[in-house]
């Protein structure tokens, strides 16, 4: 049974809550009515400009009390949040300003919901995008709130920003209806019964901390803590301890980096006395699953009780609005290795080895791939071939979603060269397979490569080698993707051998770090396919690398950066 | 601890911490964290504790690290902190 995002105002729990750590490293607990207090209270503000139906407004907060006000009572005002990213998550104040200015005229924000602390630098960015948009700052407050009136729903729920092969953020428009099925999937995907807490360090401006972290508990009105991403980093055994103590948590999600940050930075005798036998759920995703990594973090804590099977590896995208696949509730995640020499684009994938996360056999992780679990219904998965044609299963090609959580486009229709909308589904541009009832992800489809949740743009690294001086212009393509041992990138120069290379390898390493592979093939010209317009055909070439295909006649530099 | 000897276990720290890996990078007071280094904001987070717990600082604000750019300026930082916490 569905529940309208909504609903939890009309009759809030008084029993259960948010909490937020604060910087005492105290917790402080809000129960649902104030909340919804503040909801109103913030819609109120926003009536007040007044808000037109439909408008979009800008959320620029930390994760807070005023956050999760501000989002629901822009919904309740009638239009539409989109939450970017606070100033409290960036490296530098000068890029900040001019990356909230493009986000900020990217939205056509009609107002700005921010904290005293931000206010400075949301004016700042304003004025830079020559835009005109109210500013509100509602601190919040649980005193009684209500609006008079009912205003009509907006069209769309949500305006989530990702960046796409460019790199330029782009709005992905989501609807009520996206969100109310995403969120009762989760819930049912996970069975979260009403007084099961949940925590949550995510960032809020992401579907992942969005949608999975804060909208599903919240409107489903179950116990939930947060943290701040900072917060996390800073003290993550506050993190889990919220998972072995008196009522635990029994529900998280995170990417890679959090699970292995925490295996990095905990010391085992500081869990000293906490139980996490309670510990049902923690979803994995986001960036490519690391066997290597997860297999880390449960034995951390396999000794104080952890279940293994807690750990539940899942698929999602900000354009099928969140959660697309995830492993069975208490299976277990599954790890395969192919056979990465037989691997053709189109053809079936041959499976060298198969075994249970944790197994092992799995080692240091080289060459295993970890599975995203089963499509939730009622989204439905299938795996196409360059034409769009549907393969059978078992075969390595494009994933492509579908169902009733696919998102309404992109704002003002933009279009993205990897993934795109089509009716109903889309195309992720991500190439998988569905091996048993499972998908696994093998990489992206050529244009973009993340490293450490860091996402590298295929043309931006090109036009930074292409920079360089003695590489000639307009022979050289980058091909991010699959690889055996990690995510990597390879580069194809139509060039022969020079004193250049050295700055082209001295740059990749610069530019993406120890945890890439980086392999340079130099070649003749012609080594490089194109379109008849001169264009670099990327994906095509991502095909025939997997494949083993390029032409003999190139010359592999064995220089490979990662540190192995 | 002098200057010198500080800005250089600051330096050493900066750079071992790096996302990136230290051993293709020679450091210097211009070296910037993001563009060189690789650092993102959570990085940085990660880089302030540590010099936190390493010259015994209070916590450093975060609006103070978001104006933060070279490893020289971090260096700065961390010699105003200690200045600071001499004088009170």
């Amino acid at each position: 049974v569905r529940t309208g995002l909504l609903d939890w105002l009309d009759e809030p729990v008084a029993a259960r809550g948010a909490s937020f750590l604060e910087d005492d490293g105290t917790w402080r607990d809000e129960p649902y009515p104030g909340l919804a207090h503040g909801v109103h209270r913030v819609a109120g503000r926003l009536l007040d400009l007044p808000l037109g139906r439909d408008a979009v407004v800008a959320i620029v907060l930390p994760t807070c009390r005023e956050f999760l006000t501000s989002f629901f009572g822009v919904l309740l005002a009638g239009g539409v949040p989109a939450p970017l990213v606070p100033p409290t998550l960036v490296l530098s104040r000068a890029g900040y300003v001019d990356q909230l200015a493009e986000l900020l005229a990217a939205s056509s924000a009609a107002a700005v919901v921010t904290n005293d602390d931000a206010r400075p630098v949301v004016e700042q960015a304003l004025a830079r995008a020559h835009a005109a948009a109210a500013v509100i700052v509602e601190p919040f407050s649980s005193e009684p709130c209500e609006l008079t009136t009912t205003p009509p729903r907006s069209d769309h729920a949500l305006l989530q920003f990702t960046s796409g092969s460019s790199g330029r953020p782009r709005g992905v428009q989501v609807t009520w209806d996206n969100l109310e099925e995403n969120t009762a999937m989760i819930r049912d995907w996970l069975r979260w019964a009403p007084d099961e807490p949940g925590t949550s360090w995510l960032p809020t401006y992401h579907d992942m901390g969005l949608v999975g972290c804060l909208m599903t508990p919240i409107t489903y009105g179950r116990p939930v803590r947060f943290m701040r991403p900072e917060q996390f980093i800073r003290d993550p055994a506050s993190y889990l301890r919220t998972f072995g103590t008196a009522d635990p948590s029994v529900y998280t999600a995170g990417p890679n980096f959090g699970f292995a940050y925490l295996a990095k930075r905990i010391d085992p005798a500081s869990l000293t006395g906490l139980d996490f036998s309670s510990w049902r759920t923690a979803i994995v995703g986001a960036e490519r699953l690391d066997a290597a990594a997860l297999g880390r973090f449960t034995s951390l804590l396999e000794p104080f009780g952890f279940p293994r099977t807690a750990i539940m590896p899942a698929y999602g995208l900000a354009e099928a609005t969140l959660c697309v696949t995830a492993s069975p509730a208490g299976r277990g995640a599954r790890a395969v290795r192919p056979d990465w020499s037989a691997l053709r684009f189109g053809g079936a994938v041959a499976i060298a080895e198969s075994a249970p996360l944790g197994d092992e056999r799995i080692g240091d992780a080289a060459g295993w791939l970890v599975s995203c679990g089963e499509p939730i219904a009622p989204a439905q998965v299938t795996v196409v071939d360059e034409l769009g044609v549907e393969l059978p299963p078992g075969c390595l090609g494009e994933v492509v979603v579908r169902g009733p959580t696919i998102a309404d486009g992109y704002l003002d229709g933009a279009r993205d060269g990897s993934t795109s909308f089509h009716g109903d589904s889309v195309a992720t541009g991500d190439a998988g397979a569905i091996l048993g009832d499972d998908l696994f992800v093998f990489g992206r489809l050529g244009d973009r490569v993340k490293v450490r949740g860091r996402v590298y743009h295929a043309e931006d690294l090109e036009g930074k080698v292409t920079a360089l001086p003695g590489v000639p212009t307009g022979r050289c393509i980058v091909i991010p993707g699959v690889s055996e041992a990690e995510s990597g990138v390879t580069v194809i120069i139509e060039a022969e051998p020079g004193p250049w290379m050295a700055a082209v390898r001295t740059l990749l390493r610069r530019e993406i770090g120890q945890d890439a592979a980086v392999r340079i093939g130099l070649g003749r010209r012609g080594s490089i396919l194109r379109t008849s317009s001169g264009k670099p055909r990327r994906r095509v070439m991502w095909q025939r690398l997997i494949e083993g295909s390029l032409p003999d006649e190139l010359s592999w530099d064995a220089d490979v950066a990662r540190a192995t | 601890m002098n200057e010198a000897d500080i800005r250089g276990r600051v330096r050493e720290l900066a750079i071992e911490m790096a996302p990136l890996e230290a051993a293709v990078v020679v450091g210097s007071g211009s070296t910037r964290l993001a563009d060189d280094l690789q650092y993102d904001s959570l990085a940085l987070i990660e880089l302030a504790v540590v010099l936190e717990r390493e010259f015994q600082l209070g916590p450093i604000a975060e609006e103070q690290a978001m104006e933060v750019e070279t490893v020289g300026q971090i260096e700065d930082l961390v010699l105003r902190a200690l200045r600071q916490e001499q004088a009170t």
